[in-house]
């Protein structure tokens, strides 16, 4: 099965008709960088479309499955995570698959919205217990941690891809690349939203 | 081995912020100049790839390419500016390597106009404090020149690359001859209030910057964007790109050959002159030679100290313009990743809209008028308070879902503060050529040797409690000194290995950048440096550079050269 057909898939196994982003993003390319990894199987997509949607969810604006996030995981994971973070991912989904499993004898992402964030609210807390474990880190270190458990992986890829695509850019968020001027003392109130650049 | 077709009046070596520069004036004086750069071309506005690309247009939305990076970008990817929108700019440093990476961070870019199209754009003038920095305390030797000799220079200099900025009427940092200034955001504001209260001996002014806030010289006005690294088409920020190459070109005088590797400087004893520069092409590797009757070396500290080690002769075993001995040594730096960070909650009703490619600047305050610290000379603060960055509040904000998503929508401000500290002149602190290790031209790799000294960390120490100590009396909460002694090189105002000077057995380059030892030829970027002050420097190469130009001209002129 080629990719794009595995992101149609999984956008509507979610319930979701193919918004015009994630036409775009597949269209783009996201799915065009070497497969390194290999490629995920339909019941992990599945299960990361729904968790990123978990995490920013369509509220007033689209939430992440909108903005592509999933396919960004995705290629995140199949293309650029070395083997351990790999590893980790791929055993926090199964882990929480296996939970599903076992609790209501479905698919996470067929799980009642109660169970999926007991769930999930479980992996944050381990997430936090790693980190008040690891101490400050320096405000410039560029360093990345392979080692971080599932749940700091899967909310830092979701966070990325959402802010840095269009719809978390320009909907989300009040664009302004090129805004002719800088001004530094306006009202929130005013927006309602950050305002963002290009970088 | 081929012959170059015509001669030149003058050959300038490097085409960064002074090759530029040398260009520029050389050839608005009637001179023929060929300028050699060993990087590829890059041309005006469409060699600039990633200009206005948004996020969502980068390739792994900025991730890094970690294999691409570790195998042939190890220094150049630990760059705060490298990443996939500027990767082209950088040196590959599989194919240019240095010796020694552990002992001094070595930024360099691989094409024409160098590091004028990455660098940060801050300019300010230096004063006596610092060229008789030297004299009042003993170490290094006195600089040759004082500021009545470069003030004219300066404003030269600024009235053609046009610099934003607010006149304070500081004699320890003169003021440029200003473009309007850049705004401050409300945080700012409030700390240059708080400063002026309750800190009497110093100011916080607005950075001074090599980019336009109005229409200059045929350039338009900064429009806020941001990431001038990526290449301006507007030509808003000072490049050789958009200043100095298109006044040389106009000239009809120059002729610019990229991927031109030049590894040695031919010298006469005869006449006493260098006659011309030995160039292999980086992608054929075909050799030749270019005569021309003046050389400026414009190929950066490194660079240029580098090519003059590698041109040995009979007369010259120890490198060309070297019989002093000092050639490679005293190189310097400035103190970096020291300072202090703090958040301000009580702004965030506040918000921000354009990106502005400038901070803020205050200028030092320690042993101005009498010593008054536990350490020699001192520091500036440069720094800025933003909205805490989206990507970091997200990251750092615990929970998932509806609430989480909208709780991202404001945050609070946050300041930094970074001193950037005077390095003193060490003769230990050199580089040197490891001809055991050649690149693939067989030219010697640079190897350095550099240590920090017991003064440099006392500025550092004192960076913190200052920086720390506004910020708490400005009301910031969360205050974090933090101190991260990194390699040199990693302020990237590398200075000095061929100072200048009026001793020849002391130094490499007089009063004018010319080698004592050879008259023809001159030396205009930071490694003619004496002293390396606190004070950003490329202003000050710039001036020298024009200064320089001007005289080697004349001297041309009347027959002296």
């Amino acid at each position: 099965m080629q990719r794009r057909d595995l992101l149609k898939l999984l956008a509507g196994s979610a319930g979701l008709q193919i918004s015009p982003s994630i036409a775009a993003a597949i269209e783009y390319g996201l799915d065009t960088a070497p497969l390194k990894n290999g490629a995920l199987d339909s019941l992990q997509l599945k299960n990361i479309s729904v968790l990123a949607e978990m995490i920013i969810p369509t509220t007033d604006t689209p939430g992440a499955i909108s903005a592509g996030v999933p396919q960004f995981i995705a290629t995140i994971i199949e293309s650029w995570y070395e083997k351990v973070e790999r590893e980790v991912f791929e055993a926090g989904l199964a882990g929480i698959e296996e939970a599903t499993r076992a609790a209501e004898a479905c698919s996470f992402f067929q799980a009642s919205p109660d169970l999926r964030n007991r769930l999930l609210a479980q992996q944050e807390e381990e997430a936090l217990a790693y980190k008040a474990s690891q101490g400050a880190t320096s405000a410039f270190s560029k360093e990345h941690d392979a080692n971080s458990p599932f749940f700091a992986k899967l909310k830092e890829l979701v966070i990325v891809g959402y802010y840095t695509s269009e719809i978390g850019c320009t909907v989300e968020q009040v664009y302004a690349p090129m805004s002719g001027s800088y001004e530094g003392n306006l009202d929130f109130s005013d927006f309602g939203r950050r305002i963002v650049s290009m970088e | 081995m081929s012959t170059a077709p015509a001669d030149f009046d003058a050959i300038v070596v490097g085409s960064g912020i002074t090759g530029g520069w040398a260009a520029k004036e050389l050839t608005e004086r009637g001179l023929k100049v060929l300028m050699l750069d060993r990087g590829r071309m890059v041309e005006h506005g469409k060699d600039y790839p990633t200009e206005h690309q948004a996020p969502w247009e980068q390739p792994l939305r900025g991730k890094p390419i970690k294999d691409l990076y570790e195998n042939e970008y190890p220094v150049q990817s630990k760059n705060y500016l490298f990443n996939e929108t500027t990767r082209h700019f950088f040196n590959n440093d599989a194919q240019h390597p240095y010796a020694n990476p552990d002992a001094f961070t070595w930024f360099q870019s691989g094409v024409v106009g160098g590091r004028s199209l990455l660098w940060g754009r801050q300019v300010y003038r230096w004063s006596d404090l610092d060229f008789e920095a030297n004299k009042s305390d003993g170490h290094g030797i006195d600089w040759p020149i004082r500021y009545e000799d470069i003030a004219p220079w300066y404003s030269k200099v600024e009235r053609f690359i046009g610099v934003s900025g607010q006149a304070e009427g500081l004699s320890h940092l003169p003021d440029s001859e200003f473009l309007p200034p850049m705004a401050f955001n409300v945080v700012e504001s409030h700390v240059k209030t708080v400063i002026a209260d309750q800190f009497r001996d110093r100011i916080m002014t607005i950075g001074r910057a090599a980019v336009l806030t109005q229409p200059h010289q045929g350039r338009a006005a900064c429009h806020y964007c941001g990431p001038c690294h990526r290449g301006c088409s507007a030509g808003a920020y000072f490049s050789t790109q958009s200043s100095t190459l298109p006044a040389a070109r106009a000239t009809g005088n120059l002729t610019l050959r990229s991927n031109a590797v030049v590894d040695s400087i031919d010298y006469d004893a005869t006449s006493g002159r260098a006659t011309g520069v030995n160039v292999i092409d980086s992608n054929t590797l075909v050799r030749s030679r270019y005569a021309a009757k003046l050389i400026f070396l414009c190929a950066s500290t490194i660079g240029s100290t580098a090519l003059l080690l590698n041109s040995r002769s009979e007369q010259f075993p120890n490198g060309l313009a070297n019989r002093s001995g000092t050639l490679g040594h005293y190189l310097m730096d400035h103190t970096y990743r020291t300072g202090a960070t703090g958040v301000f909650p009580q702004f965030t009703h506040k918000l921000d809209r354009g990106n502005r490619p400038n901070g803020i600047y205050i200028p030092r305050f320690q042993n101005i008028d009498k010593q008054d610290r536990d350490f020699l000379r001192g520091y500036n603060f440069q720094g800025a308070a933003r909205k805490l960055p989206l990507l970091a509040q997200a990251n750092a904000t615990p929970g998932f879902g509806a609430e989480y998503k909208h709780s991202l929508r404001n945050g609070p401000w946050i300041m930094y503060l970074m001193g950037f500290g005077e390095c003193l002149p060490n003769s230990n602190n050199r580089l040197e050529l490891d001809h055991n290790k050649k690149d693939r031209y067989g030219i010697p790799q640079v190897r350095f040797h550099f240590e920090w000294s017991e003064n440099e960390h006392k500025i550092r120490a004192d960076i913190m409690r200052e920086a720390e100590a506004m910020l708490v009396a400005a009301g910031a909460v969360g205050v974090n000194a933090f101190n991260n002694v990194g390699l040199a090189g990693e302020a990237i105002h590398e200075m000095g290995t061929a100072r200048m000077g009026d001793d020849p057995t002391q130094s490499v380059l007089n009063r004018w950048n010319q080698s004592h030892d050879v008259p023809n030829l001159f030396v205009t970027d930071g490694a003619c440096m004496t002293s390396s002050s606190s004070v950003n420097p490329s202003l000050t190469y710039m001036a020298l550079t024009a200064r320089a130009a001007d005289y080697a001209a004349a001297q041309l002129a009347s027959g002296t050269l």
